[in-house]
């Protein structure tokens, strides 16, 4: 467990892009369709947004990033850092993120870097972003998370193709000594790390000829996981603030499938009408889950000023990632559709 | 008495795993679920029905089956011992 508090950080907005053409589960080569209904029901996932051949996470993420510094009114220059989280990039070697500065215009003196992260990548991205704004006092920081995990499922795989979709979202956070602090609880189980995992590609198992990379899970562990280790997380988190679940006004998790959220909202006494989802209309788009929940639900978030809002995001590594915060007023943008 | 007590208690909790596990499947397997029934003989035991399986059992139990649970048990009768060993 690794609990700890930022101060000064305040979340100033959140958009989100998607490729434009939606797919239905329903379309998905089957047998039987009960079979395949009860799939759907079961995942709670009927459409998702898959990324064409030429777009990658980092031009879903440039658009939200765009949208989101016109609509606040950022001037580009005052942008001190810039965090891209992913395990998409768009190449294994430069990093993503330096490209990223360059595309969208950013100051030189801007720092970047990108991070590893997977469904846990949001509050781990958070988390490193707010530390580092706090302890340097940057004034305004993007914190962009986007996945293209399409990409790394065949086309025949009907355990992970109903579930994962493709999304990139940029978040804006500026330093304010006003800001309540955000308390953060990072959690990793590197034992179980073969749970999700791309095997082949990296320095440990090249590609090979005719070989690709793909993505492999192994569904009961990463089922266990979430509806124990994730569940510790939390209840570890709103106990050493002296919380309860009575505290958490808003609670947004990993988009993983409708059994895995349905079943950590019971596990820690969440009603459901307090867990705003995308998963129908959007799947699981790993890192960005969290965001685009936010945005696609805006609606909701609006009616709910000033409340206390739970992020938790949980998957490779296995990590887990649950941060507690204050919302005030966090502009969320209309959803992009890239084309 | 209480032996006889206990075996129809037994019994009863047994029948009512089975109905759980029943609700679990579309209703045309209904006959073929019985404790004997060796689970990954089903064509309807797939990844997602393991975890609804799992989930079920830890909602009305409070326990979860691990993944070498699914290795070590065939049948819903093993299943319904693990679980029983599990609470104690």
């Amino acid at each position: 467990m690794s609990i700890f508090s930022i101060a000064n950080i305040e979340l100033k907005g959140v958009s989100a892009a998607v490729p434009k053409i939606s797919t239905s589960n329903y379309n998905l080569p089957n047998d039987d369709e009960d079979e395949l209904k009860k799939l759907i029901e079961t995942i709670g996932i009927v459409n998702r947004r898959e990324a064409s051949a030429n777009i990658c996470a980092s031009d879903l993420c440039i658009s939200a990033a765009e949208k989101l510094i016109n609509e606040l009114n950022w001037k580009k220059e005052e942008i001190q850092i810039l965090v891209f989280v992913t395990q998409t990039p768009d190449y294994l070697i430069p990093g993503t993120s330096f490209h990223i500065k360059e595309r969208l215009g950013l100051d030189k003196n801007c720092v970047v870097f990108d991070l590893n992260q997977g469904c846990a990548g949001y509050v781990y991205g958070l988390a490193m972003i707010s530390a580092f704004m706090n302890s340097i006092q940057f004034a305004k920081g993007l914190l962009l998370v986007g996945d293209t995990i399409t990409k790394l499922i065949q086309e025949n795989d009907l355990s992970l193709k109903p579930i994962f979709s493709d999304c990139g979202t940029a978040t804006a956070l500026c330093f304010n000594k006003e800001a309540k602090p955000m308390h953060f609880n990072l959690t990793s189980n590197g034992e179980l790390f073969e749970s999700i995992i791309v095997e082949k590609g990296g320095a440990r198992q090249p590609i090979k000829r005719d070989e690709r990379m793909l993505l492999k899970m192994k569904g009961l562990e990463v089922f266990n996981f979430s509806i124990t280790k994730v569940v510790t997380n939390i209840i570890e988190l709103l106990a050493q603030f002296n919380l309860s679940d009575k505290n958490i006004d808003i609670g947004v998790f990993h988009q993983a499938n409708a059994l895995i959220l349905n079943a950590i909202a019971k596990k820690i006494n969440l009603e459901l009408k307090k867990v705003p989802s995308s998963l129908k209309e959007f799947g699981n788009t790993s890192g960005a889950s969290i965001p685009l929940t936010m945005v696609t639900q805006s609606q909701y978030f609006n009616q709910r000023k000033n409340e206390n809002i739970l992020l938790c995001g949980f998957g490779v590594g296995l990590s887990i990632g649950s941060v507690l915060l204050f919302s005030n007023d966090i502009i969320f943008c209309d959803l992009i559709e890239l084309e | 008495m209480s032996a006889k007590y206990s075996f129809m208690q037994e019994l009863d909790e047994k029948q009512k795993f089975i109905h759980l596990i029943k609700n679990l499947f579309s209703e045309g397997l209904n006959d073929m679920i019985t404790e004997h029934t060796h689970f990954k003989s089903l064509k309807e035991w797939t990844s997602l029905q393991t975890m609804i399986v799992v989930n079920e059992i830890d909602q009305q139990y409070n326990v979860i089956l691990s993944v070498e649970d699914f290795l070590t048990a065939q049948t819903f009768g093993d299943l319904y011992h693990l679980i029983k060993s599990k609470r104690i």
